[in-house]
């Protein structure tokens, strides 16, 4: 009698099924979203997402109906255009802040933000990283939402100010009262430590 | 690939949406050509992300999620139009050509404003004007020579196509010069091809001295 052999796994196939499972929960979601229009997934999604893109937008100075309309957009646009979704380009979060972030842009300019058209004919790409090399984005994330976590509260608010808030340093420093060259402080020994933390997650 | 790059600060600004358009553009024209760049934005879009999921959050409405459920699908996101880009797309990253489009009206290179700078060179004023220009083009021929200036304030300048050079260094195709507000130099441009690029300003870029502007007139005239 033989014996089937072993299905074998290569090493790509596994290392992709270890990235599904360890990929945050709202990623899982949003993928469900984004193949199935899991309607369950997205209220969860909602629940999770909604009242923090509005108290993003209300600290970026935006009134209460303008940031609830703007944060309705936020999700609508979550809900129509989960096809655009990767999970090896981004995690749910950084997804979901990048169109908040658009359309604050758009509705304080009323025009739309500058960024980079992937089919422009100039475009140089990025040949040093393919998708097989880099760490998938959804990993990577996880270990920053960790090392984040492990950062001393004062320099977790310099960088919550400056990266969510888009306050400029100075305007940061009169913030928390503090000289000018300790929000800098704070902010290179922040990025230090995260960028290890993430070299060894 | 680019040797000169915005600062962290800068791309920091850019990822979260605090930097005014004008160097929105600039920065977006300068990671078109830069890989390097587009990483460490995508990096700080990773921080601002993981920063918003340690929001405070009260419960959300459930009439919110509803309305998006129960719309019709046929309910497109608004989007923009697209402005028709001419020659100006020849010379100018998208979002930089959209920019220049959306200031001016204008899709061709040729069709801009350009003024007289100094011997081979022209500018087309965006934003400011002959007296402080805060946002131009500029066009210089190969080898021209610029008048030797200060600056007043912080200065971004991108190059587009061809070289230049001062006592800072060489600046070609997708390079940013980051000027602050002390220095004063002459850019020289390479003889072998013509030279666009972008210049952002805080405030007007200022002739060095009175016997500059004296000289830069008698040039001009």
């Amino acid at each position: 009698m033989q014996l089937e052999p072993e299905p074998t796994v290569t090493p790509i196939t596994q290392r992709a099924a270890n990235r599904l499972h360890r990929r945050d929960q709202h990623s899982v979601r949003l993928e469900a979203v984004r193949k199935d229009r899991c309607e369950a997934s997205f209220r969860q999604l909602y629940d999770y997402y909604a009242p923090r893109v509005a108290s993003f937008l209300r600290q970026k100075g935006v009134e209460d109906r303008i940031s609830h309309e703007i944060m309705q957009e936020t999700m609508t646009r979550v809900w129509l255009k989960a096809s655009q979704f990767d999970a090896r380009k981004a995690s749910a979060s950084t997804w979901v802040f990048t169109i908040a972030r658009n359309l604050f842009v758009d509705y304080v300019r009323r025009r739309k933000r500058a960024e980079v058209d992937f089919n422009d004919p100039m475009l140089v790409r990025d040949d040093v990283a393919g998708p097989d090399v880099r760490l998938d984005a959804t990993e990577r994330d996880d270990a920053l939402k960790a090392a984040i976590g492990k950062l001393p509260p004062e320099q977790s608010e310099v960088l919550r100010l400056i990266y969510l808030h888009g306050m400029k340093q100075q305007a940061v420093a009169e913030r928390l009262s503090i000289p000018l060259n300790t929000v800098k402080s704070r902010l290179r020994l922040a990025l230090e430590k995260l960028r290890r933390l993430m070299e060894h997650a | 690939m680019a040797q000169y790059h915005p600062s962290e600060d800068l791309l920091a600004g850019y990822a979260s949406g605090a930097v005014d358009e004008q160097t929105e553009a600039l920065i977006a024209a300068h990671l078109t050509f830069c890989p390097a760049c587009r990483r460490m934005v995508t990096e700080h879009e990773a921080i601002a992300g993981a920063l918003l999921e340690r929001e405070s959050a009260p419960s959300a409405s459930v009439a919110g999620v509803a309305a998006i459920l129960n719309a019709s699908p046929s309910r497109a996101p608004s989007t923009f139009n697209e402005p028709p880009l001419g020659t100006l797309s020849k010379i100018a990253p998208q979002p930089l050509a959209r920019y220049v489009y959306e200031k001016t009206g204008e899709a061709d290179t040729e069709g801009l404003n350009w003024t007289f700078y100094g011997p081979g060179i022209k500018r087309a004023i965006l934003v400011g004007d002959e007296k402080g220009a805060l946002v131009r083009l500029i066009k210089a021929e190969p080898g021209a020579v610029f008048p030797d200036h200060g600056h007043g304030s912080d200065e971004l300048t991108l190059v587009l196509t061809g070289a230049y050079r001062d006592q800072t260094g060489r600046y070609a195709t997708g390079d940013v010069q980051c000027a602050p507000a002390e220095l004063s130099h002459q850019p020289i441009v390479e003889d072998d091809g013509v030279c666009f690029a972008f210049v952002v300003s805080e405030k007007p870029a200022n002739p060095k001295n009175i016997t500059a502007k004296i000289v830069q007139r008698l040039i001009g005239r």
